[in-house]
C-alpha cells in the first residue's frame, strides 16, 4: 500500500476508536441518570410509606386538623399517580416537571403538617411523633440529596454530549439533552412558607 | 461555586507535596551517603579507598529500611474500619437510640449526596469532645466514628456538615494517603534507630566503633523524618480545607458544617476537647482523621506539625470572613431524654388508632405500618398527657436551646442578621 493509504487508514481507524469510545461515554452517563433517577424513586416510595404513619400519629392529637391531614394524604396519592407515570421516563421534561409539582406538593404539605404539630405540645412531646419526624427529616434530606445526585449526573452528562467535539457523536447517534428536576415550577412554591402565631 | 474552586486549590497544592515528598526520601539517600562518606573520611587514614559498591549498599539499606517500615505499618493499617474503631475504644451505633439513630440516618443521607457507599456508623461513648473520624482501606470497611459530644452538642445539620466533611475525606481517597503517608514517615523515623542503635556504648562503657557512622545515620535520619513529619502535617492540613469544601459541595449550605466548627472553636467546645479522655498513642496516630484536631500540642513547632488548619481559618474559608465562635450546650434530644436514652421498645402496636380512622382517608391499600417503627410504651399514656399539658399551659420558660428534630429545617440563623445573644466577630 501506499504511504498516504497506510496515513488515512490509520487516521480513520483512529477516528473510529475516539467516536466508539464518546459514545460508550455518553452511554455511561445516560445510564447513570437512570440509576440516579431510580434512587429519587427509592427515597420518594419510602416517604410515600411514612406518611400513613405520621398521618396515624399525628391524627391522635390533630382532631381540628382533619382537612391538613387529608390533604396529606391526597397529596400522597397524587405523587404516587405521578411517579407511576414517570417511571420509565427519567430525564423527559413533561415527566419530569409532573414529578417535581407533585412531590412539590406532598413537600410542602407535609411542611405544613410538620408546622402544625409544632404548635400541640402534647404531640411534640410524643416520643413516637419525636421518631417519625426524625425519619420524615432523614426522608426529605434523602429526596433533596437524590435530586441534587441526580442534578449532577444530568449535568454530566449534558456536559458530556454537548462539548464539542463529543457533541458531533452524540447528534450521530441521537443523544439528546437531559432535564434537570427543578425543585420548584410554580411562582407559589418559591414564595417562603408564612408562619402564623 | 467557591466550593468547586477551592477543592482544585487544596489538589493542586497536595500534588506539589507529594512530590516534595518523594524528594525527601531521594534526599535522604544522598545525605546519608554523604555522611557515611564523611564519617569513613574522619574515622580511617586518610586515602583509604571506599570498600566497592559502599554507596550502592548504603542507598539499598537506606531504601529497605524506609519502603520496609512503610510496608509493615501499612499492613496493619489495612485491617480495615472497624479495627481501628475498636482500637479507638468505639461501638456500633445503636439503632434503637434515638441520637444514634439519628447519625445513622445522616450518615446515610450524606452518602446519597457523595454517591458513596455508607460506611458504618460507629460512636465513641467515653467521649464528650465534638469530633469525628473514618477509617478503613476499602470502601467496604470503611466505618466512620462520632463522639458522643457531637450526638448531644450539635444539631441535626450541624451533624451533617461533620459528617459530610469526613465523606469528603473518604471521596478523595484520604484516608489511603495518609496510611501510606504515616508508613512512610515510620520508615523514615527508622533510619534515625538504627543510627541511636549503633552509637549506644557498649558494656564496657566504650564507644563502639561504628559511632561516628551511627551518628550520621541518626543526623540524617533525624532530619528525614522531621521533613517527612512536616510535610505530613502541611499535606493534611491542605486536605482539610479540601475535605471542608466538599462537605460544602454535598450538603450545599454552609451553616452545617460551620455550625458544628464554631462550636468546636467555642470555650464549651474546647473545654469539652481538653476534658476529654487524653488520646493515647493509638488516637495521636490517627489525629489526621478527626475532624479536629484532639490534643493541642503545646511546643513551638506544634503549629507545623499539627495536622490540622487553625479551626478559625477554616471558618473564614467557609464563610468567607470572620466569624464568632458558638456555645456547645448539649441538647436536649426529646423530653424524655434526662430519664436516661429513650429507647424505641419493640412492642405490640395498639390494634385501632384512636383519633382518625384510617379507612376513611384515600389511601391506596397499601399497609400503614410499612416502615416498621412500634410505638413506646408513653404512647399509652398518651391522653393522659394531653391533658396535663392543657392544664398548665406551658407556665415553665422553654428551652430555646432544645431542638427536637423537626421538618423543614429551619436555618438556625438568618443570614446578615445575628440572633440576640450571639456577638458577631
Amino acid at each position: 500500500m501506499e504511504p498516504l493509504q497506510l496515513v488515512i487508514l490509520a487516521l480513520a481507524l483512529a477516528l473510529a476508536i475516539w467516536a466508539l469510545l464518546t459514545y460508550n461515554a455518553l452511554v455511561r452517563r445516560r445510564n447513570e441518570i437512570g440509576n440516579a433517577f431510580a434512587q429519587i424513586d427509592v427515597q420518594l416510595k419510602r416517604r410515600f410509606d411514612l406518611v400513613p404513619n405520621l398521618v396515624e400519629t399525628a391524627g391522635r392529637y390533630l382532631q381540628h386538623e382533619r382537612e391538613t391531614l387529608e390533604a396529606v394524604a391526597q397529596a400522597r396519592a397524587g405523587a404516587g399517580r405521578a411517579a407511576d407515570a414517570a417511571r420509565g421516563h427519567a430525564g423527559e421534561r413533561q415527566a419530569m416537571q409532573a414529578l417535581s409539582a407533585a412531590d412539590g406538593a406532598l413537600g410542602q404539605l407535609l411542611g405544613r403538617l410538620m408546622v402544625v404539630v409544632e404548635a400541640y405540645p402534647a404531640l411534640k412531646a410524643d416520643a413516637r411523633m419525636a421518631e417519625l419526624s426524625e425519619e420524615l427529616a432523614h426522608t426529605e434530606n434523602r429526596i433533596a440529596f437524590a435530586r441534587q445526585a441526580f442534578n449532577d449526573a444530568v449535568l454530566d452528562y449534558n456536559n458530556a454530549a454537548q462539548q464539542a467535539p463529543a457533541n458531533l457523536v452524540a447528534g450521530l447517534f441521537g443523544f439528546r439533552a437531559a432535564a434537570m428536576l427543578e425543585a420548584t415550577d410554580q411562582a407559589a412554591q418559591r414564595e417562603a412558607p408564612r408562619v402564623r402565631f | 461555586l467557591r466550593f468547586r474552586r477551592h477543592r482544585e486549590d487544596a489538589d493542586s497544592r497536595t500534588g506539589a507535596l507529594m512530590v516534595a515528598f518523594a524528594l525527601t526520601v531521594v534526599a535522604l539517600v544522598a545525605v546519608v551517603n554523604l555522611a557515611l562518606a564523611l564519617a569513613w573520611r574522619l574515622t580511617l587514614p586518610i586515602g583509604t579507598a571506599y570498600p566497592s559498591l559502599f554507596f550502592e549498599t548504603n542507598t539499598l539499606v537506606v531504601l529497605m529500611l524506609v519502603l520496609g517500615g512503610w510496608w509493615v505499618e501499612s499492613r496493619r493499617l489495612r485491617q480495615g474500619g472497624a479495627v481501628v474503631a475498636r482500637w479507638a475504644g468505639a461501638r456500633v451505633a445503636a439503632d434503637d437510640i434515638l441520637r444514634e439513630r439519628r447519625l445513622v440516618n445522616v450518615v446515610q443521607e450524606a452518602s446519597i449526596a457523595a454517591r458513596r457507599l455508607p460506611p458504618e456508623a460507629w460512636v465513641l461513648p467515653e467521649d464528650d469532645s465534638i469530633n469525628a473520624f473514618v477509617a478503613g482501606w476499602r470502601d467496604e470497611d470503611t466505618v466512620i466514628v462520632v463522639t458522643r459530644g457531637a450526638l448531644a452538642r450539635l444539631t441535626r445539620a450541624e451533624l451533617q456538615g461533620v459528617v459530610a466533611h469526613e465523606l469528603g475525606h473518604l471521596a478523595s481517597g484520604d484516608t489511603q494517603r495518609h496510611m501510606r503517608l504515616i508508613g512512610l514517615v515510620w520508615g523514615l523515623q527508622m533510619v534515625h534507630g538504627l543510627g541511636v542503635r549503633l552509637m549506644q556504648p557498649g558494656e564496657d562503657g566504650k564507644r563502639p566503633a561504628g559511632t561516628w557512622i551511627g551518628l550520621a545515620l541518626r543526623l540524617s535520619g533525624y532530619a528525614g523524618w522531621l521533613a517527612g513529619r512536616l510535610l505530613q502535617a502541611a499535606i493534611a492540613r491542605q486536605r482539610e480545607f479540601h475535605a471542608d469544601a466538599a462537605a460544602v459541595q454535598f450538603t450545599r449550605q454552609v451553616d452545617g458544617l460551620g455550625g458544628a466548627l464554631r462550636k468546636i472553636a467555642g470555650p464549651q467546645g474546647r473545654a469539652a476537647t481538653r476534658d476529654a479522655s487524653a488520646p493515647d498513642a493509638s488516637l495521636a496516630c490517627l489525629s489526621h482523621l478527626w475532624i479536629a484536631e484532639p490534643r493541642h500540642a503545646r511546643w513551638s513547632l506544634a503549629s507545623l506539625l499539627s495536622t490540622h488548619p487553625p479551626v478559625a481559618e477554616r471558618l473564614r474559608r467557609l464563610y468567607g470572613r470572620t466569624v464568632s465562635a458558638l456555645p456547645a450546650p448539649e441538647l436536649a434530644e426529646s423530653p424524655e431524654w434526662p430519664d436516661g436514652p429513650h429507647r424505641m421498645d419493640q412492642q405490640d402496636r395498639p390494634d385501632r388508632p384512636y383519633g382518625l380512622d384510617l379507612a376513611d382517608l384515600p389511601f391506596p391499600s397499601d399497609r400503614a405500618d410499612a416502615i416498621p417503627m412500634a410505638p413506646s410504651p408513653r404512647q399509652a399514656m398518651a391522653p393522659q398527657t394531653l391533658a396535663t399539658d392543657a392544664k398548665d399551659a406551658s407556665p415553665t420558660p422553654r428551652d430555646t436551646t432544645s431542638r427536637s428534630p423537626r421538618w423543614p429545617p429551619w436555618p438556625d440563623t438568618v443570614p446578615g442578621v445575628d440572633p440576640p445573644g450571639r456577638e458577631t466577630g
